[in-house]
């Protein structure tokens, strides 16, 4: 009997020294699973680059860029993704999740600037991107061909100025973009006679480049800027706003719709539509495809919805809050902040986990986040 | 360690306490938390009349006190079209206008923001060239309303304001017949009536205590502008903030070819005029003037005298190494010039960066990576 117990403490002893190894050594834990999430940030040491991160929300692999990027589009059934920079930026990067091989930088075309998003089609063989079509101010959605070294190979008009997030719905030929209706000045990034603004949602079939829907919203939100977009069950769009108009007014913020339908705006209490000062950074829909979710970084906090019903679910608060992404979980979102800050979050009332506030306290977040798949 | 560098690990350790982390290293993060426990509350209040009584009315007065001046030189000119005395009294009005409003231009909330304000007094930038076609166009069509103060501000924003006017003064050619110098001398005068107008409306209503003011002054739940006092501060917070940037990458980077997507460097901001560059001087000075007598830089101090003593320094270091280009923005697009401008670029991005940080610090609110974005 005595053994035994020196074998149980011993047992014991080794299991805590493995449970040290694990949290002393995050990095090296995390770089033996693989990423499930990537981010594009700004590193206070480290510079510019996208961090891919792990399910224990742990960096494990991080790639430098040039300057500033936004979001992120993953290319189905490979490992493989295309980071956009910076509206009014020049280049993306397409890069190997597992670190198999180097970047490409892809620049952009002449005369053209990106949005800073884009998307594949669903076999993986065209990349997509909102583009601003600098001389004539008129947005495009550029097209690449991603099996030929993402050769340019055609573009598109969107119906609109100034694309922001385009999204692809379940039937692969139809792209939905939101025209967030602002040109750009190329050389910095100021918005151009916002007074003339006039933002819209478009449908566009991919097959015959055809403007097949085309949706804005009533006079009075004239000044609504619709930038953001996310894909929900039975392909309604989840769409989140920006405002430009007087900041005594509070015009709702996030609104959902269909192909052929017309736009309607989420209700939301007046008083969190408020503390959102009228600024949506980024939209998201769970896994499931039954909660929208949207953040406010002015506001340091992110409104849920349940979008069969439409009901207001509440908020989850975190400073400069804007990266949202399904994580494969349903009804879970992952939060990320401009602080380094990364939360998962079940607003139908699960605790939310949050990760240590040093975890990546050198790295600003940008503004987006995407899942990679697999379990999280 | 030089000071940028100092002033980057201190930086590091104000983030940090930010966000809240609970493992420092060094004795300075010490310091900084002890101190950042101690310090008195954040005087937002202060702050607001600072910036209303100290930068903002000042600007907004002057600027009245300029465009009345330019819309009394126009008119004088229009009674007399050939006295080429006249002509030049009205150009130096003009520029004086211009300068007026640079500080101004950073602003871009309440009464600056509203009725479309900054479009009708200054469209830039205009790659399409907006500006110069509406203007010729009008001036082919010879239509009378534009002749009209009153029927020109319903007109195209591109019609309105300083660029239009710029066209008309600067651009003109020589030995146009008569009735069009008189057309062209009636238009400028509605322009600048126009203008007159604005500026008159924009130090009124900023001014007005039961406006807009006044919602700055008593935030709370029922005021329709802010439901707090650290939304007010975050308002002028970011204009500094933001007002840095305006002026580096879109006022600056462009017209010198520094960050340009063409080949070419873009136009320059009243580039016919020959005033980008003072234009730029004038708005970091604004810039200047926000920081100090606005208010700002005596409420961050607390946090830490030496980065906000910092940040008053690199802005006038960029404004001195603008002004060290000269006025002259093609020979500053190339040697010496290029190269000052260049210089100013540094301790603007640096400006921009601890001025972000040291009021999150100081005033507990987040000037955020992603909360100004803008995207």
């Amino acid at each position: 009997m005595p053994a035994m117990a020196i074998d149980r403490r011993e047992l014991l002893i080794g299991a805590a020294a493995a449970l040290m190894t694990v949290r002393t050594a995050p990095s090296l834990a995390a770089a033996s699973e693989p990423a499930r999430f990537a981010s594009a940030f700004a590193g206070e040491a480290s510079g510019y680059g996208v961090g891919l991160i792990g399910g224990d929300l742990g960096i494990a692999r991080t790639i430098a860029m040039p300057a500033r990027c936004h979001d992120i589009a993953v290319r189905p059934g490979s490992r493989e993704a295309v980071v956009f920079a910076r509206r009014p930026g020049r280049f993306a990067v397409r890069f190997d999740l597992d670190g198999r091989a180097g970047p490409l930088e892809l620049g952009a075309e002449e005369n053209r600037h990106f949005f800073g998003h884009g998307v594949y089609t669903a076999d993986g063989r065209l990349m997509l991107s909102s583009e601003n079509d600098i001389a004539g101010g008129a947005g495009v959605i550029g097209i690449r061909d991603a099996t030929g070294g993402y050769r340019p190979i055609g573009s598109m008009p969107t119906g609109g100025t100034g694309p922001h997030d385009i999204a692809l719905l379940s039937d692969g030929r139809t792209l939905i973009v939101a025209n967030g209706g602002i040109e750009t000045d190329p050389n910095g990034r100021t918005d151009i006679a916002v007074s003339q603004m006039r933002s819209s949602l478009t449908a566009i079939d991919l097959a015959s480049g055809a403007l097949i829907d085309r949706q804005e919203l009533k006079p009075d939100w004239r000044l609504l800027s619709i930038r953001h977009l996310a894909v929900a069950a039975e392909d309604s769009v989840v769409f989140g706003c920006q405002w430009h108009g007087a900041m005594t007014e509070h015009p709702p913020l996030v609104g959902i719709t269909r192909v052929g339908a017309a736009p309607r705006m989420l209700d939301c209490p007046a008083m969190v539509t408020r503390r959102m000062r009228g600024y949506v950074g980024s939209v998201a829909v769970d896994s499931s495809g039954t909660l929208a979710s949207a953040s406010s970084p002015k506001g340091g906090l992110v409104a849920h919805w349940d979008i069969a019903s439409g009901r207001f679910l509440g908020t989850s608060e975190l400073a400069d809050v804007c990266g949202l992404t399904g994580t494969g979980r349903a009804r879970e979102i992952l939060l990320t902040s401009g602080a380094g800050v990364t939360r998962r979050t079940m607003p139908d009332g699960d605790a939310a986990t949050i990760s240590p506030p040093e975890a990546h306290a050198d790295l600003h977040f940008d503004n987006h986040i995407v899942w990679l798949g697999g379990a999280t | 360690m030089n000071i940028r560098e100092l002033a980057m690990n201190r930086r590091r350790l104000l983030r940090l306490l930010g966000a809240g982390a609970l493992i420092l290293p060094g004795g300075s993060a010490t310091t900084l938390r002890a101190f950042a426990e101690a310090a008195p509350p954040f005087d937002h209040a202060g702050l607001v009349e600072d910036f209303l009584e100290g930068f903002l009315r000042p600007a907004t007065a002057r600027f009245a006190a300029a465009a009345m001046g330019l819309d009394e030189a126009a008119r004088a000119q229009c009674a007399r079209p050939d006295d080429a005395g006249l002509g030049a009294t009205t150009r130096a009005a003009f520029s004086s206008a211009a300068l007026a409003y640079a500080p101004l231009d950073i602003v871009r909330f309440g009464p600056s923001h509203e009725a479309a304000r900054p479009e009708r007094l200054l469209l830039y930038p205009d790659p399409k060239g907006l500006v110069r076609r509406q203007v010729e166009k009008e001036l082919a069509a010879r239509a009378p309303s534009v002749l009209d103060a009153a029927s020109l501000h319903g007109k195209s924003v591109a019609l309105q304001g300083l660029p239009a006017l710029e066209i008309l003064l600067f651009a003109a050619p020589a030995g146009l017949p008569a009735e069009e110098t008189q057309f062209r001398c009636g238009f400028a005068a509605a322009i600048a009536a126009n203008i007159r107008r604005i500026a008159g409306d924009l130090d009124r209503d900023w001014r007005d205590e039961s406006g807009f003011a006044r919602l700055m002054r008593t935030p709370s739940a029922d005021n329709p502008a802010y439901l707090d006092a650290n939304e007010v501060t975050l308002g002028i917070a970011q204009t500094f903030v933001n007002g840095i940037e305006q002026i580096r990458d879109s006022r600056l980077a462009g017209p010198i070819g520094l960050r340009a997507v063409d080949k070419a460097p873009t136009p320059g901001i009243l580039e016919t005029a020959g005033l980008t560059l003072p234009y730029i001087v004038a708005g970091l000075e604004g810039l200047g003037a926000l920081y100090g007598d606005g208010g700002i830089e005596k409420r961050v101090t607390t946090a830490d005298h030496g980065i906000a003593r910092l940040i008053g320094e690199e802005i006038e270091t960029a404004a001195a190494a603008v002004r060290r280009a000269g006025t002259d923005l093609d020979a500053a697009r190339k040697g010496e010039g290029r190269r000052a401008i260049i210089a100013a670029g540094f301790p603007l991005r640096n400006a921009q960066q601890l001025a972000a940080e040291l009021i999150t610090q100081a005033a507990g609110v987040t000037v955020g990576f992603n909360a100004g974005d803008g995207d």
